[in-house]
């Protein structure tokens, strides 16, 4: 995906969230083909598999706010705290995330934004 | 919820779809939008495919032990016509969204499940062309079901 594209996605999502005092964290892959990737069930992967973020996502929600909350106990900021969890949801996804060039996996990204607080799935929507 | 469940989520799902009268048991007189469970057909080309996804848990009921659980379901459309589909996709969730709970009940196997809720996870997402040279495409419905084994 050209890389203004994936400025302009990430610059309309900013915009949806409200200004306020939390932190949001964005974990997503900016490949094109990364939603159809995660959404079709039907299709065989030799490595990894579908749903690679929301699986993650649903089965690791307490590992990952246990990241935030351990952060937060020694002392770290709260965009420190979701950051971590960011990192911790990437990698859990990058481990399923299918494989055949590479460039799927090596296209993840965490980002953190002011917002409504928490972690967020993101998927780009090209093609 | 859901307790043990003698049936998939997904068939729960398919066959509930069937109930509403949003597609058709395999193998009927109207080939056009038969319900599957679990594996896409290559024909009919206007088919509807169920599939189980990872739920969520929310939490554990501490004085019987049971788990509060949210299953997860695909609802996957599949079309050669972008408004067919469309058409389609757009009316399961509108069903799903208006018309089920909190006591749908579903009668499968003999077994029979009551449908408390059905939460769509986010919008209708339309994919890409099916391969380079088909015009089929296909549209998911992503949600979580709250449903129960009578």
């Amino acid at each position: 995906m050209p890389q203004v594209d994936y400025l302009k996605t990430v610059a309309a999502l900013k915009a949806k969230l409200k200004k306020s005092s939390r932190v949001v964290g964005i974990v997503g892959y900016t490949q094109s083909y990364a939603l159809v990737v995660h959404e079709n069930l039907a299709s065989h992967h030799d490595v990894g598999q579908a749903k690679y973020l929301e699986e993650p996502m649903r089965t690791n929600a307490k590992a990952y706010a246990k990241d935030m909350i351990d952060v937060m106990n020694s002392g770290g900021t709260e965009e420190q705290a979701v950051m971590k969890a960011c990192l911790h949801l990437q990698r859990d996804s990058q481990l399923l995330v299918p494989v055949d060039t590479g460039a799927l996996r090596a296209s993840a990204f965490s980002q953190i934004e002011m917002g409504k607080g928490g972690v967020q799935p993101f998927m780009m929507a090209g093609g | 919820m859901p307790g043990v469940l003698a049936n998939s989520p997904a068939e729960v799902i398919g066959q509930l779809l069937i109930d509403l009268g949003l597609g058709e048991e395999v193998a009927s007189p109207s080939p056009d939008w038969e319900v599957h469970v679990e594996g896409e057909p290559d024909k009919p080309d206007n088919c509807i495919t169920v599939y189980d996804t990872v739920g969520r848990t929310n939490g554990r009921d501490h004085n019987i032990g049971e788990m509060a659980e949210h299953e997860g379901i695909q609802i996957r459309v599949r079309s050669n016509s972008p408004t067919d589909g469309w058409a389609k996709a757009k009316a399961i969730a509108d069903k799903l969204d208006k018309e089920v709970g909190p006591l749908t009940g579903v009668s499968l196997d003999a077994n029979d499940y009551t449908i408390a809720n059905v939460s769509r996870t986010a919008n209708i997402i339309p994919l890409r062309f099916e391969k380079p040279v088909s015009k089929r495409r296909h549209w998911v419905i992503n949600a979580v079901v709250s449903l129960r084994q009578s």
